[in-house]
């Protein structure tokens, strides 16, 4: 998946003029109703991302602005067994963005709309081996996961872009992106909500 | 050694680990994407449990546990009951739920047939359930002896509905814990569609049994079903957005 993206990215970018490319660091934070010890609703970590994107002037007046993105996923778990399993994530965002109040880049705050499709490619990596683990009054072997396993899930997204002017030799703008996720949209009893806070840099 | 001791058990609390275990690494129940849950022989009637409240806790079970897991193409449905007794294994695809007495300190048990596309009954111990039973018991008994069914073993997290402890949320779980989804996502992820660009959604008409025994398409085959699928979907959103954006305009300018 990863190198598909780079590829199509490669090739977008040779046939496209190019607009603008940008840089995010922030936290993405699932909204998936776990239950903690006591019972209660725990509450997902925000784990951290970072993306590499580029806005393309696309048709009437809309960019497309792919990104392609990694999560290194952080958990809530009391387990003591041991830590040598691995949870991260790959994305490729595919996005348009609309700029509904008419805003140009000389303005200097923007805030554009985004809308598109997205791939997760969660992996979760374990170095295998076994474990006793208590059974009924007595005990029993079990086992680590061993291996890698990689699920990709689709989402729907919407967030906005604010950018702000920025006076550098570097960084043309920065920016504050709010984005949320609607992963598995066409299962209804799988259907959860995920969201991402970064700061973005524009190239 | 002390010291060493010391720094042994440091590392070990500060290490943040989640753990699901597996029952067997090659085990996994078949056609995961539509398991079907029936009733062994008799379900639990002889214990006083109709088989409608049975099967309203098992689908409980299903809809509001083992199927939320997003990064996940497990699928079970509630059956109904069928002629398989509950001291036998089920064909492939499906598990059994029935009762039996198994003593005093047991709520249930659950065989597999440790087979890459297998098959699991579970017992409920008619003697701590039978007629006097209380539903949230039973259903957090049922959600564990499933997740025992799709592979899973006991975990040491306590929030975990497969956990060995006595934890505050016993017996009715509210959800799952985030170690059983990992672990379910693990055994049965979702399949790649269309050259890795988009992942499973929902939308399943293919077979992935027969998808499995396809060989790895080249690098070039990738790239132009990549291409023509990445265009596909842009092309899609752009003639959607672009349609509600218009609408939107006509609307905004009425005087
Ligand atoms: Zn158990």
């Amino acid at each position: 998946m990863i190198r598909n993206g780079i590829l199509i990215f490669l090739f977008v970018i040779s046939l496209t003029k190019s607009y603008g490319t940008h840089f995010s660091l922030g936290y993405h934070k699932m909204d998936p109703n776990v239950q903690s010890q006591d019972g209660s609703e725990a509450s997902d970590p925000y784990s951290p991302t970072i993306s590499l994107g580029h806005n393309f002037n696309a048709f009437w007046g809309m960019q497309f602005s792919p990104q392609i993105g990694y999560i290194k996923n952080k958990v809530n778990s009391g387990d003591s067994y041991g830590g040598d399993y691995k949870i991260e994530t790959y994305y490729l965002l595919y996005d348009l963005l609309w700029n509904p109040f008419e805003s140009s880049v000389s303005d200097s705050t923007e805030w554009v709309l985004r809308t598109g499709l997205g791939t997760y490619q969660k992996s979760i990596k374990g170095s295998g081996g076994t474990v006793t683990v208590p059974n009924g009054t007595s005990t029993t072997t079990a086992y680590r996961p061993s291996g890698s396993s990689k699920s990709y899930t689709t989402t729907l997204n919407l967030g906005i872009d604010g950018r702000f002017n920025y006076n550098s030799q570097y960084i043309k703008k920065w920016g504050l992106r709010l984005e949320s996720f609607l992963y598995s949209p066409f299962q209804k009893q799988k259907r959860t909500f995920a969201y991402l806070i970064t700061l973005v840099g524009y190239f | 050694m002390k010291f060493l001791g010391l720094v042994v058990v440091g590392m070990f609390l500060s290490v943040k680990s989640f753990a699901f275990i597996l029952m067997d690494p090659d085990y996994r129940i078949g056609s995961p994407e539509n398991v079907v849950v029936n009733l062994a022989s008799g379900g639990c009637q002889a214990a006083g449990i109709s088989n409608q409240e049975l099967l309203n806790i098992i689908s409980d079970a299903l809809n509001n546990y083992w199927n939320t897991v997003p990064e996940s193409r497990l699928m079970m449905k509630p059956g109904s009951e069928s002629s398989v007794p509950v001291t036998q294994l089920p064909p492939d695809g499906q598990v059994i739920i029935g009762c039996a007495s198994l003593g005093a300190s047991t709520g249930g048990v659950t065989n597999v047939s440790y087979t890459a596309s297998g098959s699991a009954r579970i017992r409920i111990n008619s003697d701590f359930y039978g007629a006097n039973y209380n539903y949230e018991s039973l259903l957090g008994v049922i959600v564990h002896e499933l997740g025992h069914a799709v592979g899973l073993h006991h975990s040491d997290d306590g929030a975990s509905v497969m956990t060995y402890r006595a934890s505050s949320w016993m017996p009715g779980p509210s959800s799952l814990s985030q170690d059983d989804m990992d672990g379910v996502a693990f055994l049965y992820p979702n399949e790649k569609e269309l050259g890795g660009l988009l992942g499973g959604c929902g939308l399943k008409v293919r077979d992935y049994a027969h998808q499995k025994n396809q060989k790895e398409l080249t690098l070039w085959r990738q790239i132009v079903e990549s291409l023509f699928s990445f265009t596909s979907v842009i092309l899609f959103f752009i003639f959607s957005i672009r349609f509600f954006a218009f609408q939107a305009r006509m609307i905004l300018s009425r005087p």
